[in-house]
Protein backbone atom coordinates (compact mmCIF):
# COMPACT_ATOMS: atom_id res chain seq x y z
CA UNK A 1 0.00 0.00 0.00
CA UNK A 2 2.72 2.36 1.50
CA UNK A 3 4.50 1.91 -1.74
CA UNK A 4 1.86 2.43 -4.25
CA UNK A 5 1.10 5.53 -2.41
CA UNK A 6 4.45 6.75 -2.38
CA UNK A 7 4.27 5.86 -6.02
CA UNK A 8 1.61 8.38 -7.22
CA UNK A 9 3.16 10.76 -4.54
CA UNK A 10 6.51 10.82 -6.85
CA UNK A 11 3.88 11.15 -9.88
CA UNK A 12 2.47 14.06 -8.91
CA UNK A 13 5.70 15.87 -8.02
CA UNK A 14 7.14 14.81 -11.10
CA UNK A 15 3.61 16.16 -12.94
CA UNK A 16 4.28 19.46 -10.70
CA UNK A 17 7.76 19.84 -11.65
CA UNK A 18 7.16 19.74 -15.33
CA UNK A 19 3.92 22.45 -14.60
CA UNK A 20 6.27 24.23 -12.76
CA UNK A 21 9.30 24.81 -15.34
CA UNK A 22 9.67 27.62 -17.58
CA UNK A 23 10.75 25.14 -20.79
CA UNK A 24 6.76 23.99 -20.48
CA UNK A 25 5.43 27.79 -20.70
CA UNK A 26 7.77 28.42 -23.54
CA UNK A 27 6.62 25.24 -25.38
CA UNK A 28 2.89 25.58 -24.77
CA UNK A 29 2.85 29.05 -25.47
CA UNK A 30 5.08 28.63 -28.48
CA UNK A 31 2.30 25.61 -29.97
CA UNK A 32 -0.89 28.05 -29.15
CA UNK A 33 1.14 30.37 -31.36
CA UNK A 34 1.70 28.50 -34.28
CA UNK A 35 -1.93 28.17 -34.70
CA UNK A 36 -2.52 31.77 -33.73
CA UNK A 37 -0.38 33.46 -35.77
CA UNK A 38 -0.99 30.81 -39.08
CA UNK A 39 -3.98 33.24 -40.40
CA UNK A 40 -1.78 36.53 -40.31
CA UNK A 41 1.52 34.78 -41.99
CA UNK A 42 -0.71 32.60 -44.66
CA UNK A 43 -2.02 36.04 -45.60
CA UNK A 44 1.17 37.75 -45.87
CA UNK A 45 2.85 34.52 -47.93
CA UNK A 46 -0.29 34.57 -50.41
CA UNK A 47 0.35 38.09 -51.16
CA UNK A 48 3.45 36.92 -52.87
CA UNK A 49 1.23 33.99 -54.74
CA UNK A 50 0.88 34.03 -58.21
CA UNK A 51 -3.61 33.53 -58.38
CA UNK A 52 -3.32 30.62 -59.98
CA UNK A 53 -1.17 28.79 -56.92
CA UNK A 54 -4.60 29.80 -54.72
CA UNK A 55 -7.17 27.26 -56.82
CA UNK A 56 -5.33 24.17 -56.42
CA UNK A 57 -5.56 21.16 -54.16
CA UNK A 58 -3.82 20.31 -51.65
CA UNK A 59 -3.37 24.15 -51.01
CA UNK A 60 0.30 25.76 -50.90
CA UNK A 61 2.03 27.18 -48.03
CA UNK A 62 4.92 28.64 -49.13
CA UNK A 63 4.57 30.64 -52.54
CA UNK A 64 5.82 28.46 -55.60
CA UNK A 65 6.49 31.46 -57.88
CA UNK A 66 6.75 34.16 -55.88
CA UNK A 67 6.01 37.60 -57.71
CA UNK A 68 4.69 41.06 -56.82
CA UNK A 69 1.54 40.91 -59.21
CA UNK A 70 -0.92 41.34 -56.95
CA UNK A 71 0.85 43.86 -55.18
CA UNK A 72 1.42 45.70 -58.66
CA UNK A 73 -2.21 45.19 -59.37
CA UNK A 74 -3.43 46.82 -56.23
CA UNK A 75 -1.14 50.04 -55.98
CA UNK A 76 -1.45 50.57 -59.89
CA UNK A 77 -4.74 49.30 -61.00
CA UNK A 78 -7.41 49.54 -58.39
CA UNK A 79 -8.74 51.93 -56.47
CA UNK A 80 -6.69 50.99 -53.16
CA UNK A 81 -4.18 53.77 -52.81
CA UNK A 82 -7.59 56.33 -52.69
CA UNK A 83 -8.91 54.49 -49.83
CA UNK A 84 -5.43 54.38 -48.31
CA UNK A 85 -5.47 57.92 -48.33
CA UNK A 86 -9.03 58.50 -47.02
CA UNK A 87 -8.42 56.15 -44.38
CA UNK A 88 -4.99 57.90 -43.46
CA UNK A 89 -7.18 61.80 -43.77
CA UNK A 90 -9.94 60.68 -41.75
CA UNK A 91 -7.65 58.49 -39.41
CA UNK A 92 -5.22 61.56 -39.24
CA UNK A 93 -8.17 63.79 -38.22
CA UNK A 94 -9.54 62.04 -35.80
CA UNK A 95 -6.57 61.71 -33.67
CA UNK A 96 -5.71 65.30 -33.74
CA UNK A 97 -9.17 66.27 -32.72
CA UNK A 98 -9.31 63.93 -29.96
CA UNK A 99 -5.71 64.60 -28.51
CA UNK A 100 -6.46 68.14 -28.22
CA UNK A 101 -10.14 67.99 -26.89
CA UNK A 102 -9.17 65.17 -24.80
CA UNK A 103 -6.26 66.86 -23.20
CA UNK A 104 -8.25 69.95 -22.74
CA UNK A 105 -11.34 67.94 -20.83
CA UNK A 106 -9.25 65.78 -18.99
CA UNK A 107 -6.68 68.47 -17.26
CA UNK A 108 -9.80 70.85 -16.51
CA UNK A 109 -11.81 67.77 -15.19
CA UNK A 110 -8.84 66.31 -13.50
CA UNK A 111 -6.68 69.72 -12.02
CA UNK A 112 -9.27 72.00 -11.75
CA UNK A 113 -12.40 70.57 -9.54
CA UNK A 114 -15.70 71.98 -9.80
CA UNK A 115 -19.44 71.32 -8.67
CA UNK A 116 -20.26 68.33 -10.77
CA UNK A 117 -16.31 67.39 -12.24
CA UNK A 118 -16.84 64.14 -10.63
CA UNK A 119 -20.15 63.67 -12.04
CA UNK A 120 -18.96 64.48 -15.46
CA UNK A 121 -16.19 62.30 -15.59
CA UNK A 122 -18.11 59.23 -14.91
CA UNK A 123 -21.12 59.67 -17.00
CA UNK A 124 -18.34 60.49 -19.81
CA UNK A 125 -17.31 56.71 -19.23
CA UNK A 126 -20.87 55.57 -18.99
CA UNK A 127 -21.37 56.74 -22.38
CA UNK A 128 -19.66 53.80 -23.66
CA UNK A 129 -22.63 51.61 -22.97
CA UNK A 130 -24.52 53.22 -25.51
CA UNK A 131 -23.93 50.72 -28.46
CA UNK A 132 -23.03 52.38 -31.59
CA UNK A 133 -25.08 50.20 -33.68
CA UNK A 134 -28.09 51.64 -32.18
CA UNK A 135 -27.03 55.07 -32.83
CA UNK A 136 -26.20 54.32 -36.73
CA UNK A 137 -30.13 54.97 -37.52
CA UNK A 138 -30.18 58.58 -35.82
CA UNK A 139 -27.33 59.30 -37.31
CA UNK A 140 -28.25 57.87 -40.60
CA UNK A 141 -31.01 60.27 -40.56
CA UNK A 142 -29.51 63.30 -38.82
CA UNK A 143 -26.33 63.38 -41.27
CA UNK A 144 -28.89 62.55 -44.26
CA UNK A 145 -30.56 65.89 -43.61
CA UNK A 146 -26.95 67.64 -43.24
CA UNK A 147 -26.02 66.16 -46.53
CA UNK A 148 -22.84 64.42 -44.53
CA UNK A 149 -23.74 61.22 -46.27
CA UNK A 150 -20.59 59.75 -48.48
CA UNK A 151 -18.49 62.39 -47.03
CA UNK A 152 -15.42 61.76 -45.01
CA UNK A 153 -15.97 64.53 -42.74
CA UNK A 154 -18.79 62.08 -41.44
CA UNK A 155 -16.63 59.44 -40.58
CA UNK A 156 -14.66 62.28 -38.58
CA UNK A 157 -17.21 63.22 -36.35
CA UNK A 158 -18.29 59.25 -36.08
CA UNK A 159 -14.62 58.49 -34.77
CA UNK A 160 -14.27 61.10 -32.53
CA UNK A 161 -17.61 60.42 -31.10
CA UNK A 162 -16.72 57.04 -30.58
CA UNK A 163 -12.95 57.60 -28.95
CA UNK A 164 -13.23 60.69 -27.08
CA UNK A 165 -14.70 59.51 -23.92
CA UNK A 166 -11.89 56.67 -23.63
CA UNK A 167 -9.04 58.86 -24.06
CA UNK A 168 -10.25 61.12 -21.73
CA UNK A 169 -10.90 59.00 -19.43
CA UNK A 170 -7.54 57.54 -19.89
CA UNK A 171 -6.13 60.68 -19.56
CA UNK A 172 -7.89 62.00 -16.57
CA UNK A 173 -6.06 58.93 -14.86
CA UNK A 174 -2.54 59.78 -15.91
CA UNK A 175 -3.38 63.95 -14.81
CA UNK A 176 -4.76 62.61 -11.64
CA UNK A 177 -1.47 60.31 -10.50
CA UNK A 178 0.57 63.58 -11.65
CA UNK A 179 2.44 64.88 -8.93
CA UNK A 180 0.53 67.87 -6.85
CA UNK A 181 3.52 69.37 -5.40
CA UNK A 182 5.59 70.11 -9.08
CA UNK A 183 2.41 71.47 -9.98
CA UNK A 184 1.79 73.74 -6.19
CA UNK A 185 6.09 74.73 -6.87
CA UNK A 186 5.61 76.24 -10.45
CA UNK A 187 2.58 78.54 -8.94
CA UNK A 188 4.74 79.50 -6.15
CA UNK A 189 7.39 80.77 -8.44
CA UNK A 190 5.12 82.80 -10.32
CA UNK A 191 4.26 80.78 -13.64
CA UNK A 192 0.63 81.25 -14.73
CA UNK A 193 -2.18 78.12 -15.01
CA UNK A 194 -1.42 78.44 -18.82
CA UNK A 195 2.37 77.71 -18.50
CA UNK A 196 1.93 75.23 -15.83
CA UNK A 197 0.13 73.22 -17.93
CA UNK A 198 1.94 73.75 -21.53
CA UNK A 199 5.63 73.46 -19.94
CA UNK A 200 5.17 71.14 -16.87
CA UNK A 201 2.88 69.15 -17.05
CA UNK A 202 2.34 68.44 -20.66
CA UNK A 203 6.16 67.45 -21.29
CA UNK A 204 5.65 65.07 -18.29
CA UNK A 205 2.30 63.20 -19.27
CA UNK A 206 3.17 62.68 -23.20
CA UNK A 207 3.29 59.04 -22.80
CA UNK A 208 -0.38 58.93 -21.64
CA UNK A 209 -1.06 61.21 -24.54
CA UNK A 210 0.69 59.24 -27.13
CA UNK A 211 -1.03 56.17 -25.72
CA UNK A 212 -4.62 57.46 -25.83
CA UNK A 213 -3.52 58.92 -29.84
CA UNK A 214 -2.43 55.12 -30.33
CA UNK A 215 -5.42 53.55 -29.34
CA UNK A 216 -7.40 56.17 -31.12
CA UNK A 217 -4.98 55.84 -34.68
CA UNK A 218 -5.77 51.65 -34.33
CA UNK A 219 -9.40 52.06 -33.52
CA UNK A 220 -9.79 54.66 -35.84
CA UNK A 221 -8.41 52.80 -38.87
CA UNK A 222 -9.69 49.50 -38.11
CA UNK A 223 -13.48 50.85 -37.74
CA UNK A 224 -15.66 49.15 -40.05
CA UNK A 225 -19.63 49.81 -39.30
CA UNK A 226 -20.26 53.52 -39.72
CA UNK A 227 -17.59 53.34 -42.62
CA UNK A 228 -19.82 50.89 -43.94
CA UNK A 229 -23.27 52.75 -43.34
CA UNK A 230 -22.26 56.12 -44.36
CA UNK A 231 -19.94 56.30 -47.04
CA UNK A 232 -21.11 54.98 -51.26
CA UNK A 233 -18.52 56.45 -53.71
CA UNK A 234 -14.73 55.21 -53.99
CA UNK A 235 -13.83 59.40 -53.46
CA UNK A 236 -15.03 58.96 -49.13
CA UNK A 237 -14.41 55.20 -48.32
CA UNK A 238 -12.01 54.28 -46.21
CA UNK A 239 -9.95 50.91 -46.19
CA UNK A 240 -12.42 48.50 -44.54
CA UNK A 241 -14.81 49.20 -46.97
CA UNK A 242 -12.63 49.88 -49.84
CA UNK A 243 -11.19 46.10 -49.53
CA UNK A 244 -14.36 44.58 -50.96
CA UNK A 245 -12.93 45.26 -53.87
CA UNK A 246 -11.90 42.22 -54.58
CA UNK A 247 -14.32 40.14 -53.28
CA UNK A 248 -17.03 39.39 -55.99
CA UNK A 249 -20.52 37.52 -55.41
CA UNK A 250 -19.21 34.51 -57.07
CA UNK A 251 -15.18 34.97 -57.17
CA UNK A 252 -12.81 36.27 -54.92
CA UNK A 253 -9.50 37.67 -55.71
CA UNK A 254 -7.33 35.98 -52.98
CA UNK A 255 -4.09 37.33 -53.88
CA UNK A 256 -5.10 40.98 -54.41
CA UNK A 257 -6.90 40.80 -51.01
CA UNK A 258 -3.97 39.13 -48.91
CA UNK A 259 -2.08 42.48 -50.39
CA UNK A 260 -4.64 44.68 -48.95
CA UNK A 261 -4.64 42.87 -46.15
CA UNK A 262 -1.03 43.38 -45.62
CA UNK A 263 -1.50 47.24 -46.04
CA UNK A 264 -4.62 47.08 -43.74
CA UNK A 265 -2.61 45.09 -40.90
CA UNK A 266 0.83 47.34 -41.33
CA UNK A 267 0.31 50.21 -39.01
CA UNK A 268 -1.21 48.41 -36.24
CA UNK A 269 1.79 45.64 -36.53
CA UNK A 270 4.17 48.47 -36.66
CA UNK A 271 2.90 50.45 -33.10
CA UNK A 272 3.00 46.56 -31.91
CA UNK A 273 6.20 45.87 -32.48
CA UNK A 274 7.66 49.57 -31.83
CA UNK A 275 5.14 50.68 -29.35
CA UNK A 276 3.39 48.11 -27.48
CA UNK A 277 3.77 49.73 -23.80
CA UNK A 278 2.00 52.34 -25.09
CA UNK A 279 -1.12 50.27 -26.97
CA UNK A 280 -1.31 48.37 -23.19
CA UNK A 281 -1.38 51.34 -21.27
CA UNK A 282 -4.31 52.56 -23.81
CA UNK A 283 -6.68 49.85 -23.83
CA UNK A 284 -6.04 49.02 -20.06
CA UNK A 285 -6.14 52.41 -18.31
CA UNK A 286 -9.99 52.73 -17.87
CA UNK A 287 -10.23 48.86 -16.92
CA UNK A 288 -7.81 49.10 -14.06
CA UNK A 289 -9.77 51.19 -12.19
CA UNK A 290 -13.40 50.52 -11.60
CA UNK B 1 -8.86 89.31 -15.60
CA UNK B 2 -8.38 86.82 -13.70
CA UNK B 3 -10.85 84.06 -13.73
CA UNK B 4 -11.03 81.65 -10.59
CA UNK B 5 -9.74 77.77 -10.57
CA UNK B 6 -13.26 76.59 -11.03
CA UNK B 7 -14.24 78.64 -13.88
CA UNK B 8 -10.71 77.85 -15.66
CA UNK B 9 -11.36 73.89 -14.78
CA UNK B 10 -14.83 74.79 -16.33
CA UNK B 11 -12.98 76.64 -19.38
CA UNK B 12 -10.86 73.69 -20.06
CA UNK B 13 -13.24 70.77 -19.70
CA UNK B 14 -16.95 71.86 -20.99
CA UNK B 15 -16.59 72.94 -24.44
CA UNK B 16 -15.46 69.58 -25.31
CA UNK B 17 -18.02 67.67 -22.87
CA UNK B 18 -20.88 69.67 -24.49
CA UNK B 19 -19.89 68.37 -28.38
CA UNK B 20 -19.37 64.88 -27.25
CA UNK B 21 -23.05 65.28 -25.27
CA UNK B 22 -24.52 66.73 -28.39
CA UNK B 23 -23.38 64.41 -30.29
CA UNK B 24 -24.81 61.40 -28.00
CA UNK B 25 -27.72 62.92 -26.03
CA UNK B 26 -29.18 64.12 -29.79
CA UNK B 27 -29.18 61.30 -31.27
CA UNK B 28 -30.04 59.21 -28.51
CA UNK B 29 -33.30 60.78 -28.38
CA UNK B 30 -33.53 60.92 -31.80
CA UNK B 31 -33.46 57.16 -31.57
CA UNK B 32 -36.26 56.92 -29.51
CA UNK B 33 -38.12 59.56 -31.65
CA UNK B 34 -37.15 58.01 -35.08
CA UNK B 35 -39.18 54.91 -33.44
CA UNK B 36 -42.95 56.23 -33.54
CA UNK B 37 -42.29 57.65 -37.33
CA UNK B 38 -42.72 55.87 -40.62
CA UNK B 39 -39.42 57.28 -42.27
CA UNK B 40 -38.26 55.73 -45.29
CA UNK B 41 -36.76 59.38 -47.20
CA UNK B 42 -39.80 57.97 -49.88
CA UNK B 43 -42.89 58.92 -48.96
CA UNK B 44 -43.23 61.42 -45.96
CA UNK B 45 -42.66 61.33 -42.55
CA UNK B 46 -45.79 59.94 -40.86
CA UNK B 47 -46.06 59.88 -37.09
CA UNK B 48 -47.67 55.63 -36.22
CA UNK B 49 -47.39 55.89 -32.57
CA UNK B 50 -46.17 52.20 -31.03
CA UNK B 51 -46.72 50.66 -35.12
CA UNK B 52 -42.93 50.25 -35.39
CA UNK B 53 -43.37 48.48 -32.15
CA UNK B 54 -45.70 46.10 -32.67
CA UNK B 55 -44.42 44.87 -36.40
CA UNK B 56 -40.95 44.42 -35.34
CA UNK B 57 -42.37 42.56 -31.79
CA UNK B 58 -44.65 40.48 -34.09
CA UNK B 59 -41.77 39.56 -36.24
CA UNK B 60 -40.02 36.08 -35.77
CA UNK B 61 -36.85 37.52 -36.80
CA UNK B 62 -36.18 39.31 -33.46
CA UNK B 63 -36.41 36.12 -31.45
CA UNK B 64 -34.21 34.27 -34.47
CA UNK B 65 -31.90 37.36 -34.23
CA UNK B 66 -31.46 37.84 -30.47
CA UNK B 67 -30.55 33.88 -29.86
CA UNK B 68 -28.45 34.49 -32.68
CA UNK B 69 -26.40 37.10 -31.25
CA UNK B 70 -26.76 35.56 -28.02
CA UNK B 71 -25.07 32.03 -28.96
CA UNK B 72 -22.92 34.42 -31.07
CA UNK B 73 -21.43 36.55 -27.99
CA UNK B 74 -21.57 33.09 -25.74
CA UNK B 75 -18.95 31.49 -28.21
CA UNK B 76 -16.93 34.20 -28.62
CA UNK B 77 -16.32 35.16 -25.35
CA UNK B 78 -16.24 31.89 -24.28
CA UNK B 79 -13.83 30.59 -26.80
CA UNK B 80 -11.49 33.80 -26.29
CA UNK B 81 -11.48 33.21 -22.69
CA UNK B 82 -9.77 29.69 -22.67
CA UNK B 83 -7.00 30.89 -24.90
CA UNK B 84 -6.33 34.42 -23.34
CA UNK B 85 -6.28 32.83 -19.61
CA UNK B 86 -3.83 30.23 -20.75
CA UNK B 87 -2.07 32.81 -22.63
CA UNK B 88 -2.27 35.80 -20.32
CA UNK B 89 -0.68 33.05 -17.55
CA UNK B 90 1.76 31.94 -19.20
CA UNK B 91 3.13 35.20 -20.24
CA UNK B 92 2.74 36.34 -16.35
CA UNK B 93 5.06 33.06 -15.30
CA UNK B 94 7.44 34.36 -18.03
CA UNK B 95 7.60 37.51 -15.87
CA UNK B 96 11.18 39.19 -17.44
CA UNK B 97 12.82 36.01 -18.26
CA UNK B 98 14.64 35.82 -21.94
CA UNK B 99 12.43 36.02 -25.63
CA UNK B 100 9.34 37.65 -22.88
CA UNK B 101 8.95 40.89 -25.09
CA UNK B 102 8.92 38.88 -28.09
CA UNK B 103 6.38 36.62 -26.54
CA UNK B 104 4.26 39.42 -25.14
CA UNK B 105 4.19 41.09 -28.91
CA UNK B 106 3.33 38.09 -30.65
CA UNK B 107 0.48 37.17 -28.32
CA UNK B 108 -1.00 40.26 -29.35
CA UNK B 109 -0.50 40.60 -33.32
CA UNK B 110 -3.59 39.36 -34.38
CA UNK B 111 -5.44 42.24 -32.72
CA UNK B 112 -4.03 44.15 -35.64
CA UNK B 113 -5.96 42.84 -37.79
CA UNK B 114 -9.63 44.84 -38.91
CA UNK B 115 -12.34 42.31 -37.75
CA UNK B 116 -13.80 42.86 -41.10
CA UNK B 117 -10.71 41.55 -43.01
CA UNK B 118 -10.31 38.63 -40.47
CA UNK B 119 -13.56 37.83 -41.75
CA UNK B 120 -12.37 37.38 -44.77
CA UNK B 121 -9.43 35.55 -44.41
CA UNK B 122 -11.28 33.14 -42.11
CA UNK B 123 -13.80 32.58 -45.09
CA UNK B 124 -10.95 31.78 -47.36
CA UNK B 125 -8.97 29.47 -44.67
CA UNK B 126 -12.05 27.51 -44.03
CA UNK B 127 -12.84 27.23 -47.80
CA UNK B 128 -13.76 23.30 -48.84
CA UNK B 129 -12.20 24.40 -52.41
CA UNK B 130 -8.94 25.81 -51.79
CA UNK B 131 -8.94 26.28 -47.85
CA UNK B 132 -5.59 25.47 -45.49
CA UNK B 133 -7.72 25.03 -42.70
CA UNK B 134 -9.97 22.81 -44.11
CA UNK B 135 -7.05 20.66 -45.92
CA UNK B 136 -5.56 20.89 -41.92
CA UNK B 137 -9.28 18.96 -40.85
CA UNK B 138 -9.29 16.77 -43.38
CA UNK B 139 -5.81 15.43 -42.61
CA UNK B 140 -5.71 15.33 -39.15
CA UNK B 141 -9.91 14.84 -37.99
CA UNK B 142 -11.29 11.32 -39.36
CA UNK B 143 -12.54 13.67 -42.38
CA UNK B 144 -12.11 12.62 -45.63
CA UNK B 145 -13.88 15.08 -47.76
CA UNK B 146 -13.18 19.31 -47.02
CA UNK B 147 -16.24 20.29 -44.90
CA UNK B 148 -18.32 22.82 -46.32
CA UNK B 149 -18.63 24.93 -42.74
CA UNK B 150 -20.56 27.47 -44.47
CA UNK B 151 -23.32 25.10 -46.22
CA UNK B 152 -24.43 23.85 -42.64
CA UNK B 153 -26.09 26.37 -40.57
CA UNK B 154 -24.37 24.79 -37.19
CA UNK B 155 -21.28 24.77 -38.70
CA UNK B 156 -21.47 28.41 -40.50
CA UNK B 157 -21.89 29.55 -36.95
CA UNK B 158 -18.66 28.01 -35.88
CA UNK B 159 -16.79 29.87 -38.26
CA UNK B 160 -17.93 33.35 -38.07
CA UNK B 161 -17.78 32.94 -34.37
CA UNK B 162 -13.83 31.69 -34.88
CA UNK B 163 -12.86 34.46 -37.18
CA UNK B 164 -14.56 37.11 -34.21
CA UNK B 165 -12.65 34.98 -31.76
CA UNK B 166 -9.29 35.35 -33.30
CA UNK B 167 -9.21 39.05 -33.19
CA UNK B 168 -10.40 39.06 -29.36
CA UNK B 169 -8.34 36.69 -27.84
CA UNK B 170 -5.30 39.01 -27.90
CA UNK B 171 -7.53 41.80 -27.18
CA UNK B 172 -8.74 39.73 -23.96
CA UNK B 173 -5.10 38.81 -23.08
CA UNK B 174 -4.40 42.34 -22.88
CA UNK B 175 -6.38 42.72 -19.73
CA UNK B 176 -6.42 39.65 -18.15
CA UNK B 177 -1.91 39.70 -18.52
CA UNK B 178 -2.25 43.16 -16.93
CA UNK B 179 -4.27 42.50 -14.32
CA UNK B 180 -1.83 39.22 -13.45
CA UNK B 181 1.20 41.40 -13.62
CA UNK B 182 -0.57 43.16 -11.07
CA UNK B 183 -0.33 40.34 -8.39
CA UNK B 184 2.75 41.05 -5.94
CA UNK B 185 5.10 38.35 -6.87
CA UNK B 186 5.74 37.73 -2.94
CA UNK B 187 2.42 35.57 -2.93
CA UNK B 188 3.76 33.66 -5.11
CA UNK B 189 7.47 32.89 -3.59
CA UNK B 190 5.67 32.08 -0.31
CA UNK B 191 3.29 30.12 -2.07
CA UNK B 192 6.03 27.72 -3.79
CA UNK B 193 7.72 27.56 -0.26
CA UNK B 194 4.72 26.64 0.81
CA UNK B 195 4.95 23.67 -1.68
CA UNK B 196 2.32 24.66 -3.59
CA UNK B 197 1.92 23.63 -6.69
CA UNK B 198 1.71 25.22 -10.10
CA UNK B 199 -2.08 25.09 -10.05
CA UNK B 200 -2.65 25.29 -6.80
CA UNK B 201 -1.04 28.99 -7.58
CA UNK B 202 -3.16 29.72 -10.38
CA UNK B 203 -5.97 28.70 -8.83
CA UNK B 204 -5.90 29.88 -5.33
CA UNK B 205 -3.30 33.38 -6.42
CA UNK B 206 -3.78 34.04 -9.88
CA UNK B 207 -7.84 33.67 -10.70
CA UNK B 208 -8.46 35.06 -7.50
CA UNK B 209 -6.97 38.29 -7.42
CA UNK B 210 -6.83 38.92 -11.11
CA UNK B 211 -10.45 38.43 -11.31
CA UNK B 212 -11.78 41.87 -12.06
CA UNK B 213 -9.49 42.14 -15.08
CA UNK B 214 -10.68 39.17 -15.95
CA UNK B 215 -14.36 40.07 -15.73
CA UNK B 216 -13.44 43.25 -17.47
CA UNK B 217 -11.92 41.30 -20.05
CA UNK B 218 -15.12 39.40 -20.89
CA UNK B 219 -17.19 42.29 -20.22
CA UNK B 220 -15.83 44.21 -23.23
CA UNK B 221 -15.67 41.09 -25.20
CA UNK B 222 -19.16 40.16 -25.19
CA UNK B 223 -20.37 43.71 -25.32
CA UNK B 224 -18.18 43.81 -28.79
CA UNK B 225 -19.47 40.94 -29.95
CA UNK B 226 -23.21 42.05 -28.68
CA UNK B 227 -23.62 44.74 -31.11
CA UNK B 228 -20.88 43.77 -34.19
CA UNK B 229 -21.38 43.24 -37.60
CA UNK B 230 -17.83 43.05 -39.47
CA UNK B 231 -16.81 39.57 -39.31
CA UNK B 232 -20.54 38.46 -40.18
CA UNK B 233 -20.98 41.02 -43.25
CA UNK B 234 -17.72 39.74 -44.57
CA UNK B 235 -18.08 36.05 -44.02
CA UNK B 236 -22.29 35.22 -44.61
CA UNK B 237 -24.07 38.54 -44.02
CA UNK B 238 -26.37 36.48 -41.71
CA UNK B 239 -26.62 32.91 -44.12
CA UNK B 240 -27.23 30.38 -45.03
CA UNK B 241 -30.72 31.09 -44.55
CA UNK B 242 -30.59 33.05 -41.39
CA UNK B 243 -28.30 30.65 -39.71
CA UNK B 244 -25.74 33.61 -38.44
CA UNK B 245 -28.43 36.10 -38.60
CA UNK B 246 -26.84 38.18 -35.92
CA UNK B 247 -29.05 41.44 -34.27
CA UNK B 248 -26.45 43.78 -35.80
CA UNK B 249 -27.20 42.36 -39.35
CA UNK B 250 -31.14 43.26 -38.81
CA UNK B 251 -30.94 45.91 -38.03
CA UNK B 252 -28.48 47.12 -41.05
CA UNK B 253 -30.81 45.36 -43.59
CA UNK B 254 -34.05 47.34 -41.82
CA UNK B 255 -32.29 49.90 -42.61
CA UNK B 256 -30.05 50.00 -45.60
CA UNK B 257 -32.09 47.12 -47.42
CA UNK B 258 -35.62 48.24 -46.70
CA UNK B 259 -34.83 51.90 -45.50
CA UNK B 260 -37.37 51.71 -43.14
CA UNK B 261 -35.63 53.82 -40.36
CA UNK B 262 -38.70 53.84 -37.68
CA UNK B 263 -38.62 49.65 -37.21
CA UNK B 264 -34.57 49.55 -37.54
CA UNK B 265 -34.70 52.41 -34.42
CA UNK B 266 -37.06 49.43 -32.97
CA UNK B 267 -34.12 46.68 -33.13
CA UNK B 268 -31.49 49.96 -32.09
CA UNK B 269 -34.06 50.34 -28.57
CA UNK B 270 -34.20 46.48 -28.05
CA UNK B 271 -29.68 46.23 -28.25
CA UNK B 272 -29.40 49.29 -26.35
CA UNK B 273 -31.91 47.51 -23.88
CA UNK B 274 -29.94 44.56 -23.95
CA UNK B 275 -26.59 45.89 -23.18
CA UNK B 276 -27.67 47.94 -20.67
CA UNK B 277 -28.66 45.34 -18.23
CA UNK B 278 -25.84 43.02 -19.00
CA UNK B 279 -23.46 46.12 -18.10
CA UNK B 280 -25.81 47.02 -14.98
CA UNK B 281 -25.28 43.03 -13.97
CA UNK B 282 -21.61 42.97 -14.80
CA UNK B 283 -20.55 45.98 -13.00
CA UNK B 284 -22.63 44.22 -9.63
CA UNK B 285 -20.95 41.27 -10.42
CA UNK B 286 -17.11 43.31 -10.16
CA UNK B 287 -18.47 45.21 -6.93
CA UNK B 288 -19.50 41.74 -5.32
CA UNK B 289 -16.65 40.87 -2.73
CA UNK B 290 -15.18 37.38 -4.50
Amino acid sequence: MTAVKSAVDRTARAVDQVMDSPVTTYVVLGLIFVVLLSPLVLMFLTAFKTPAETEVWPPTIVPRHPDLEAFSAVVFGSNIPLAIFNSLVITISTVAVVVVAATLTAYGLSQYKYRGSRILSYALLATRIIPPISLTIPFFAIFGQLGLIDKKLALVILNVYLNYPIVTWLLIDAFNRFPRALIDSAKIDGATRNQTFLRIVLPLTVTAISAGAIITFLFTWNEFLYALTFTQSVESMPLTVGIFEFVGDEVVEWTRLCAVGVFASMPSIIFFLFAQRYVVQGLTAGAIKE
Amino acid sequence: MKISDEWYGRLLSLPGILLVFLLIILPVFFLGGLSLFRYNFVSPVKFVGLENFRSIFSDRLLGHALRTTGLYTLGVAGLSLVFALTIAYGLHRLGERSLSTLYRTLAILPFAVPLVLSGLVWRWLLDPGIGVMNYVLVRITPATEPINIFGSSRSAMLGVILADAWIKIPFMTIFILAAMDGINQDLYEAATIDGASTVKRFRYITLPLARNGILYGVFITAMFSFRTIDAIWSMTRGGPGKATYHIGIFILDRMLSLMHLGEAAVIGIIVFGCISVFAVGMIAWMRREP
